[in-house]
């Protein structure tokens, strides 16, 4: 082996600190809310929707890394709309929904996951990476539309690991057929705990957007006693 | 090979602030050797592993990883066969430590999950060397100028996901490649430092991470390395600016034989230079065979970061406008 050149020896330390950093986006982590805005929906229901939307909003802020980091889309049905567009949740604005027609819940499912599949697209384009997205239905009521193709596109989703379905059923949902649409147990809102179903999906939401590889995702029982929900 | 110096080389596993802020212990290890055969001159072998949060014995599935892989290299390199250098050693080097862990995990009484891990390895010799990897993390070549990954970071369908050395199905996911040129600069690194030191959308190496800090690890002259060294790496990894941009355990493995430079002291930073100044000891650091194994060392403060995709059908029907919003998005994201 050679003998180096001692001539350039220094007393002095290395310091690494050197190093620049890659300007890397931010993995994200998308989250669809598809939002029942029919007509049955009016009063209370909705305007606790409403605020639980403002608290998702507020909590999500609250977490630097959340809020850099959680995707959010909002579909409402009754008629169908694209209410937001993916945005972080530091540029979300919780919109204020109304009570209006019918429950076309089988369309705005497949509205919900055409716009996750062209943000994993543009993902994926970017070189951006990402969490398995959330999709978060709630309802009050029964479809009024064909949503059989919906549940079939759920389940393919579920079974690919494409994405996570929960449905959420308020008072007057027909619980039988969301069984048939969600691979994963319907939930039962208690009364008209949308603020707590919130914070819970917030809390989900950051949790998962801090987790790395070889973690368990710590999620709260929201049929726990206390909890928002109840099977 | 006239032209090249004795290895100098530095390795540190850092705590992650989200560790230590749970009171768990750094998962992260990794070990480097250095010895010498008649046939093949000095044998540099490298090892990193980063344990999985979830499995309650990782950090000694990770050190005892390292510590295998670095053993059996070692061992067949010094056995009177020099090292036949095909995918099958790799192969053979990879079911050595799932076998340690499988053992540990025996003599423990615990499922072999709770010892999972990735492990990122490398033999390197006068003009080839042997990589394997299980995992994300990465390793990167260097020369002069220009860096580039080994293999990329495998992860899951997600970013959260990853192979473990533990996996039933493992050995399917082994990536490993045997390179026939001369490897003068070589850095191993966990998921932890990936978003800082990779640059996702074109899948390449940062060079302006690896560039300043292989210049750093050049300006050290005496092959081997020195604790000075060591503590300077490990002030890196839990510096504030490291933690604010990863609150996952990290290592840096780093390993130069090019010439050495001459130290250039950056004339803005004489605070920096001057709070790292430990003098070394010239001729008691010329190791003919060092191992060693390191895990953790305090921090504090901040947010995280991690990894990559690999599926990739990419279908964008979105719009440019989307697509430039996406990305002006994500260039605020730094200011933040």
């Amino acid at each position: 082996m050679n003998q180096p050149d001692l001539s350039h020896q220094t007393p002095f330390g290395v310091d690494f600190s050197v190093a620049e950093f890659a300007d890397n986006p931010e993995p994200r982590c998308p989250c669809v809310l598809l939002l029942d805005n029919s007509w049955s929906m009016n009063g209370s229901p909705i305007n606790e929707l409403n605020e639980g939307l403002a608290t998702f909003k507020e909590e999500l802020l609250a977490d630097s890394l959340a809020a850099k980091r959680v995707e959010i889309a909002l579909v409402s049905f009754g008629p169908v709309q694209v209410v937001n567009e993916f945005q972080t949740a530091e540029h979300f604005t919780p919109p204020h929904l109304s009570a209006q027609k019918d429950t076309p819940m089988g369309l705005a499912i497949m509205k919900g996951l055409e716009l996750l599949h062209q943000r994993k697209a543009l993902y994926r384009e970017h070189g951006i990476p990402f969490f398995r997205p959330w999709v978060f239905l709630i309802t009050d009521g029964t479809p009024t539309d064909e949503w059989k193709s919906a549940a079939n596109e759920i389940r393919k989703g579920e079974e690919s690991r494409a994405f996570a379905f929960f449905a959420v059923g308020v008072e007057g949902a027909n619980l039988d057929i969301l069984q048939q649409i969600s691979i994963r147990q319907p939930l039962r809102l208690r009364g008209l705990r949308f603020r707590e179903l919130f914070q819970w999906l917030s809390n989900s939401m950051r949790s998962i957007s801090r987790s790395v590889p070889g973690m368990d995702v710590p999620l709260n029982n929201p049929t726990s006693p206390d909890g928002w929900a109840s099977v | 090979m006239s032209e090249l110096y004795g290895w100098r080389y530095v390795h540190a596993s850092t705590i992650g602030v989200a560790h230590l802020a749970e009171g768990i212990e750094c998962q992260d290890a990794c070990a480097v050797q250095q010895l010498s055969t008649p046939e093949l001159g000095t044998i540099l072998i490298l090892a990193a592993a980063d344990g999985a949060g979830s499995a309650a014995r990782s950090r000694t599935g990770a050190q005892l990883a390292c510590q295998t892989f670095l053993a059996e290299c070692a061992s067949r390199l010094l056995a009177d066969h020099p090292l036949d250098w095909t995918e099958t050693t790799a192969r053979d080097f990879f079911e050595s430590v799932r076998c340690a862990l499988i053992q540990q995990a025996a003599a423990e009484n615990l499922p072999l999950r709770e010892f999972a891990c990735t492990l990122l390895g490398a033999v390197v010799v006068a003009d080839h060397a042997l990589f394997l990897q299980i995992g994300d993390g990465v390793i990167v070549l260097g020369a002069e100028d220009e860096y580039r990954p080994v293999f990329w970071p495998q992860t899951g369908q997600y970013v959260n996901e990853t192979r473990f050395v533990t996996d039933p199905d493992a050995a399917t996911y082994l990536a490993h490649t045997v390179t026939v040129e001369p490897v003068v600069e070589i850095a191993l690194l966990t998921d932890g430092l990936q978003m800082l030191a990779l640059h996702y959308h074109h899948r390449q190496a940062h060079a302006p991470f690896f560039r300043p800090v292989f210049q750093q690890l050049r300006t050290h002259s005496e092959p081997g390395c020195p604790a000075s060294l060591m503590s300077a790496l490990e002030e890196f990894l839990a510096s504030p600016a490291v933690n604010q941009r990863t609150h996952d355990d990290k290592t840096l493995v780093l390993a130069t034989r090019l010439p050495p430079l001459a130290p250039t002291h950056p004339a803005d930073e004489p605070d920096a230079m001057a709070s790292m100044s430990t003098p070394m000891e010239p001729k008691a650091i010329a190791a003919r065979e060092t191992a060693a194994v390191d895990s953790s060392s305090p921090t504090p403060t901040a947010p995280a970061a991690d990894l990559t995709l690999s599926d990739a059908n990419p279908s964008p029907d979105a719009s440019d406008a989307t697509s430039a919003a996406l990305v002006r998005e994500n260039n605020g994201d730094k200011a933040l």
